[in-house]
């Protein structure tokens, strides 16, 4: 968008507005879950498992409960008295809340211990003596299907080993017919790692059941809080928690990335326990469990092929995958999509057909599979196809900036009707990499490369052009445990023509106070410092699937500029009504309605709030308001160029990001400030998968990554300067041509990194590295040494 | 995590004294710091309490030790070790292959060749530091072995020797930590 429609002080589209939730924040006073305090509550502490598998021979709770401030510790046998020990998953397997027999994964609950505060909470779980007998454990996802490998899941009727699912799209033959008579195939095999979110805040919750009235209320970390509450009804409803009886509150959230879609044990017992006891109770996850037992993101062993002409024209794509899900399927997909939008995975190119399948299997490790920054499986998507057009680069020595401008979807081929079935709204991919490589100068980095590798200097230019598919998503397919995936607004002009609007979303650091603001001064001209947004609490926000996927702007976003359309629709009749004029003779102009020809005669939009309360027209319902449940008509597809610039020490395998420039489309913008903010935070986020981050295992099935001493998060010295930019191509089909950015370098960043790695190195014969590029395997990869 | 320690070491004394001593759980578990002996199960089995701390992590293990192998004649055992965390915290397993060879001038020579793996706690937050506290439980075993067989006739045969507080913890974790820093740096020895 070139030029706001509105002024500063309205504030609508495109105004760099500062975040009206940061001066709680940096004043210290934002209202996190762990800021909750009820009267007469109790804190609770968890139990955990030392064993990745193991029969649980007995758990003998007699110290903890002598122990002075301990009131009770619950495990599964207590739950199963109420039928609450097990649980489903998001993609309708099982899961333990608490065990009876045996634990499958290090970290997991095994008891939970409750007590007049935190200290007593946690020297009661020091207490309690849990009598294990170790089991064999299953860590390599690629032995879990062995016909000896021990079956994780003997607890599910006819599994009878650890295979999970199965799940292909694209048209198999066709693909296979394109290898077959290819000039040029190219295989590798891609692993992108087990990460963790690793948000400020860890999970938790405070829980409160009134006895009397029967009703739970629970201030919960959660990006889905509805959900939560129809989960909460369905799994407890036979024990009298029924939906209208149940509040939940998601109060400020400090980063939640996707980690807080699920539904933890922990939040279960906290809720079954103040349930029985009718005591408050307090659950907060230290930051070793919050690591080590929460929701994983990725862990895809991903074996990938291109087929492609000697000339460098990319014809087929085929992905065969193998997804280690740890002990249930606990991934955050909606229903139809076991392996996520993990078909986007043609990426920016014109493919003619494409073939992938993804095999999901147990193994002893935490369960999960969220969308971490990224908008279900689309971050596996983009680093599969953009390090695999590096490698068809390598293979045919072809520059990979060539390579893909000649293979882009053009921009006049939109809607584009992808092999996989996906139709991509609106992109124009030649410019963005075009915009990318002028900005960072790109001919003269091969050249100065040329001239380092004449020295035995190791630099790289790495490239990424990723497509993004987000803004889950058109009911016809889209749902999570059957609730489809709509999001909603409800908008309300109070008399004095001031705001109040509700949202089923909620912000976890996104600034929806803000831009849900803009978009309603952008559409009624009503200054955004009038908006009071809420979201959040299950009693007064409309019903929304929450914020993950980029999903915000493209779904409740969309809702807001439908609902205030209902409302300018009311205005205009009100307006006619108050100019005593016909409806057709009125002309909207931002915050004002006038007739034709005469401008001096209008109503505002606050004239028009006021009467309708005090003076509305006769025939009309008083008030002012309006709800929309926004159903997308498709996904919307942001995408964006990365270049990064590389320089490795060849003594020690250290790389140094030297620049990083981020060309990002993500449709017309509503703040440019805050889409900055997230690109930048999204990057950092996509360095460390590329350079630190990783939960990695031992044989034995012990986290051998489970403290910040190991699970490197990169902080500011790690971080390069970000260099970004944009094109601007607007959704066509969403009400304010947004697209949603959230997750865009999330996804985009890492194969630039790798790419660029890679590329400093090619020379050496180096073809692929697996993410995280640690000195280690740059060092190994300079010395042609297998790792050990 | 898996834990391969090799080790050889000297001592002032004949083979068969050196032989009997080792082949006799209840005496070798006394040299062992943190060890201590419970009961023979029988079988060539016994039980066997052993206290270890690394760093913070402070480990109970309730154990099990069976002689696998004896062979009298080369003078070689093989010896398992499980034992299981008393609070639930974790546990560890041991396969030992130990071989005593007559040096001919009155002394032995000890070589042990032992696969430790570990769960739990300590294999997490450990793992960086329990190389460096097993050498300090080996040195502070072969002192006590040395003692035992080198030394005074009080202090030998059927008396028990003093080992009690198993492995003093600030002493090994403070040995400990100077290894590690002395790989890094190469000083503190």
């Amino acid at each position: 968008m070139s030029k706001c429609k509105t002024s500063p002080e309205v504030g609508g589209m495109g105004h760099s507005i500062k975040r009206k939730e940061d001066p709680r924040f940096i004043r210290g006073q934002g209202n996190y879950v762990d800021d909750v305090v009820r009267p007469g509550m109790v804190f609770m502490d968890i139990v955990r498992s030392p064993y990745a598998h193991a029969k649980i021979k007995s758990i003998n709770t007699e110290k903890a409960l002598a122990h002075p401030g301990v009131a009770a510790v619950i495990t599964g046998e207590t739950l199963k008295e109420y039928n609450l020990h097990m649980m489903p998953t998001l993609m309708s397997d099982t899961q333990m809340v608490l065990p009876i027999d045996k634990v499958c994964y290090q970290a997991q609950e095994v008891a939970a211990v409750v007590a007049t505060d935190r200290y007593s909470a946690a020297d009661g779980v020091e207490l309690v003596e849990v009598e294990y007998e170790p089991l064999p454990v299953v860590v390599d996802p690629h032995k879990a299907t062995d016909p000896d490998a021990p079956i994780i899941r003997d607890d599910k009727e006819g599994q009878e080993n650890n295979h999970i699912f199965h799940w292909e799209a694209g048209d198999k033959d066709g693909t296979e017919e394109i290898f077959k008579n290819a000039d040029v195939t190219v295989k590798e095999n891609i692993y992108i790692p087990r990460i963790h979110v690793a948000s400020i805040e860890t999970c938790g919750c405070v829980s409160e059941f009134d006895s009397v009235s029967g009703r739970l209320t629970v201030w919960l970390t959660t990006q889905a809080p509805h959900a939560i509450r129809t989960v909460v009804a369905l799994v407890a409803g036979h024990v009298g928690l029924q939906e209208d009886k149940i509040r939940i509150i998601s109060p400020d959230i400090g980063g939640g990335f996707g980690g807080k879609v699920p539904v933890y044990p922990g939040y279960v017992i906290a809720i079954a326990a103040s349930v029985v006891t009718g005591l408050p109770i307090k659950w907060i996850e230290d930051r070793r469990e919050n690591l080590q037992a929460d929701s994983f993101a990725r862990d895809y062993h991903m074996a990938c092929e291109i087929a492609a002409d000697k000339d460098g024209t990319l014809k087929a794509l085929r992905i065969k995958t193998l997804a280690d899900h740890g002990y249930a399927d606990a991934a955050a997909n909606p229903s139809k999509f076991p392996a996520g939008m993990f078909s986007i995975c043609t990426g920016s190119y014109d493919f003619k057909n494409a073939f992938v399948e993804v095999d999901g299997v147990y193994t002893n490790k935490p369960p999960g599979g969220i969308a971490y920054r990224c908008s279900f499986r689309v971050t596996e998507a983009v680093h599969a196809i953009e390090r695999m057009v590096d490698v068809v680069a390598d293979e045919l020595g072809m520059d990979a900036a060539e390579l893909r401008m000649n293979n882009f979807i053009s921009k006049d081929a939109f809607p584009y009707q992808s092999p996989m079935g996906w139709e991509y709204d609106s992109g124009d991919y030649h410019a963005a990499l075009k915009l990318a490589m002028d900005n960072i100068g790109y001919d003269e980095l091969l050249k100065e490369q040329a001239e380092k590798r004449e020295k035995g200097e190791l630099m790289g230019i790495g490239i990424s052009s990723f497509t993004e598919v987000v803004g889950a998503g058109p009911s016809k397919d889209f749902d999570i445990l059957g609730i489809k995936m709509f999001d909603s607004s409800e908008i309300r002009i109070h008399p004095t023509g001031k705001v109040i609007a509700r949202f089923g979303t909620k912000s976890q650091g996104q600034g929806h106070e803000t831009t849900y603001g803009q978009i309603i001064a952008e559409e009624l001209g009503i200054p955004h410092s009038d908006v009071t947004v809420e979201e959040g609490d299950t009693d007064t926000a409309p019903y929304g699937l929450g914020t993950y996927a980029s999903r915000s702007t493209p779904t409740a976003g969309a809702a807001a500029a439908l609902a205030c359309r209902k409302i300018k629709e009311k205005s205009q009749k009100i307006a006619a009504h108050l100019l005593e004029v016909a409806e057709e003779d009125l002309e909207w102009e931002v915050g004002k309605f006038s007739v034709k020809g005469v401008p001096d005669k209008s109503v505002t939009i606050q004239d028009i709030a006021f009467a309708a309360y005090t003076n509305h027209p006769q025939g009309l319902e008083a008030g002012l308001e309006a709800t929309h449940y926004y159903d997308p008509p498709n996904m919307t597809y942001p995408f964006g160029s990365y270049i990064a610039v590389v320089d490795i020490d060849s003594e020690t395998g250290e790389v140094k990001v030297r620049r990083f420039m981020a060309v990002d489309d993500c449709g017309n913008i509503i703040n440019p400030m805050i889409v900055e903010g997230q690109i930048h935070g999204g990057l950092t986020q996509g360095l460390a998968p590329a350079l630190f981050e990783e939960i990695s295992y031992d044989d034995e099935g012990n986290i051998t990554g489970g403290s910040f001493m190991e699970y490197l998060v990169p902080t500011a010295v790690e971080t390069p300067h970000w260099e970004t930019d944009k094109t601007v191509t607007p959704s066509p089909h969403h009400p304010l041509g947004a697209k949603g950015v959230g997750e865009s370098p999330t996804v985009g960043a890492p194969p630039a990194i790798v790419n660029a790695v890679v590329d400093a190195l090619s020379h050496l014969g180096v073809k692929h590295i697996d993410i995280p590029i640690t000195p280690e395997k740059v060092w190994r990869a300079i010395n042609k040494q297998d790792a050990a | 995590m898996k834990v391969e320690i090799s080790k050889t070491f000297s001592i002032r004394a004949p083979v068969n004294e050196v032989w009997n001593l080792m082949t006799d759980v209840k005496k070798v578990s006394s040299c062992i710091p943190g060890a201590q002996y419970e009961q023979d199960m029988g079988d060539n089995k016994h039980s066997v309490m052993m206290v270890v701390k690394v760093g913070p992590i402070k480990s109970s293990y309730s154990g099990e030790v069976s002689i696998r192998s004896m062979d009298e004649e080369n003078h070689i055992i093989e010896i398992d070790g499980k034992g299981t965390d008393t609070k639930g915290k974790g546990g560890a397993s041991m396969e030992l292959v130990g071989s005593i060879t007559d040096k001919g001038d009155g002394t032995s020579e000890v070589k042990g060749d032992s696969t430790i793996t570990i769960q739990g706690m300590l294999a997490q937050f450990g793992s960086r530091m329990i190389e460096d506290v097993s050498n300090q439980l080996f040195l502070q075993f072969t002192a006590s072995l040395a003692s035992v067989l080198e030394g005074d006739e009080q202090n030998n045969s059927d008396k028990d020797v003093p080992t009690e507080d198993a492995l003093s913890g600030v002493t090994v974790a403070l040995a400990a930590i100077k290894g590690v820093f002395g790989r890094f740096f190469g000083r503190f020895k």
